[in-house]
């Protein structure tokens, strides 16, 4: 076996996270002696790298507790509410720009622009991405049987929420939301005619079009509701109540 | 354009935007892998909170060091697929001699379907993706294939799979290089 092949063998082992320490301890000497301006092995060990990376692909994807990546910005004590970072470049090539659409009964053409805060009673899951928002409401839409109700109270543009009573699985969308007033976040309802709302999501919308899931039937209810809230886990509305919207079966 | 290229670009203009500090793109960047990176955690270390806990740190990595990417080394998933991976395998190495695996703590690798995704909507491109890393495994010859699920899958070292299997260490190494050659050509991915 020459250098090539013994480093090639070590690389490919390494790239899977199988050396054991004698053996990683031999890499990194033949990598500081041979690998690093080897062309070949440079090679090998990008090619090995991605490889392994794209092996997670064969799996089936697993659900993430929807306020996750706030968890992990408010680890770096990075403020969870703001909808915009300070500085924005033009989308690169290949980057995809999102405008508002109208909302209709056929929509294919929507796209997720929202941060989940929190999640109460009602949970709440977190889209991944825009793509997957279009796919998930674009579907939902679909199905016979969908109704679509609006918040009053919050213009033309505003939210909405589809739902198929007998469902647990809902969607709360919108185009050009508003801000919540600063310091607060919204905060999603369940109002039964009889005792105490049921807490759902929080969220921030960003920019252009909001779509929130939320793993409920509103129709049971009878009524959903939006208020604004400093925290984002508050176990009962804060009056006043921003908006309703009638969620019949 | 492939849509799976596609997903390259994207990934990379979004790192950009995390470098500058735009919370969103970071917001972006974890929806679209975060379920794949925890189905990857989980795998490997089998304890929901430690999968959980493997995931955060990594993306806490991205969000603080998105310039560790380099694009000589492959696409941006592959990198962070590898980082949740490096975490992973050293949770699960850390972890090994104090716990005893449990089967009803958390998935057991022999039962993890690939239809479990009912509650994770696909993001463009992945499925195209997952569809030929499977292929490509499914290219393997099962003994190579069968070294390959136990060091990337259950975080063990050649040695250990080597005293799992009964097999002399060299036909395990030579089963990962040769495993790994045929993945390369399957999958298809040249360094430019």
């Amino acid at each position: 076996m020459n250098e090539h092949e013994r480093v090639e063998e070590l690389l490919a082992a390494d790239a899977l996270g199988g050396l054991s320490s004698p053996d990683q301890a031999e890499l990194e000497q033949a990598w500081e002696e041979h690998g690093r301006t080897c062309e070949s092995c440079r090679r090998a060990r990008a090619e090995f790298s991605e490889v392994a990376g794209r092996l997670a692909f064969s799996l089936a994807p697993a659900a993430v507790p929807s306020d996750m990546a706030d968890r992990v910005l408010r680890l770096v004590g990075e403020p969870v509410d703001e909808k915009r970072a300070p500085e924005r470049e033009e989308p690169g090539e290949g980057a995809r720009v999102i405008r508002p659409v109208r909302w209709s009964r056929g929509l294919v053409a929507v796209a997720a622009a929202v941060t989940l805060l929190a999640v109460g009673g009602l949970g709440g899951f977190l889209l991944s991405g825009q793509d997957e928002g279009e796919t998930a409401l674009a579907a939902f839409l679909a199905e016979p049987g969908t109704r679509v109700a609006e918040f009053e109270g919050m213009g033309a543009s505003g939210l909405k929420v589809a739902y198929r009573p007998g469902e647990d699985q809902s969607y709360v969308f919108g185009s050009d939301v508003a801000a919540a007033p600063a310091g607060t976040v919204y905060k999603l309802w369940l109002v039964p005619g009889t005792g105490a709302p049921v807490p759902g999501p929080a969220f921030s919308p960003g920019d252009g079009l909001l779509i929130v899931e939320v793993p409920s039937d509103p129709s049971e209810a009878g009524t959903m509701a939006l208020t604004f809230e400093t925290d984002p886990d508050v176990a009962q509305p804060t009056p006043p109540i921003a908006s309703t919207a009638a969620t019949p079966a | 354009v492939r849509p799976v290229e596609m997903t390259d670009a994207r990934d990379r203009d979004l790192l950009r935007r995390i470098a500058l500090g735009d919370r969103e793109s970071f917001r972006r960047l974890f929806a679209r892998y975060a379920p794949t990176a925890m189905a990857l955690a989980r795998r490997v270390v089998r304890q929901a909170h430690l999968a959980e806990e493997t995931v955060q740190e990594a993306f806490l990595a991205v969000w603080k060091k998105p310039g560790g990417y380099d694009p000589e080394l492959g696409s941006v998933r592959a990198w962070l697929m590898s980082t949740v991976h490096h975490r992973a395998v050293d949770a699960v190495r850390r972890e090994q001699a104090q716990r005893r695996r449990s089967d009803e703590a958390m998935l057991d690798a022999a039962t993890v379907e690939y239809d479990h995704a009912e509650a994770v909507v696909e993001e463009i491109g992945l499925p195209e993706e997952r569809e030929a890393v499977r292929q490509a495994m499914g290219s393997l010859p099962a003994e190579q294939r069968r070294v390959i699920e136990l060091m990337y899958f259950e975080g063990l070292s050649q040695s250990r799979i080597a005293e799992r299997l009964e097999l002399p260490l060299g036909t395990v190494k030579s089963r990962t290089l040769l495993a790994m050659r045929r993945l390369r050509g399957e999958l298809g991915w040249i360094r430019e």
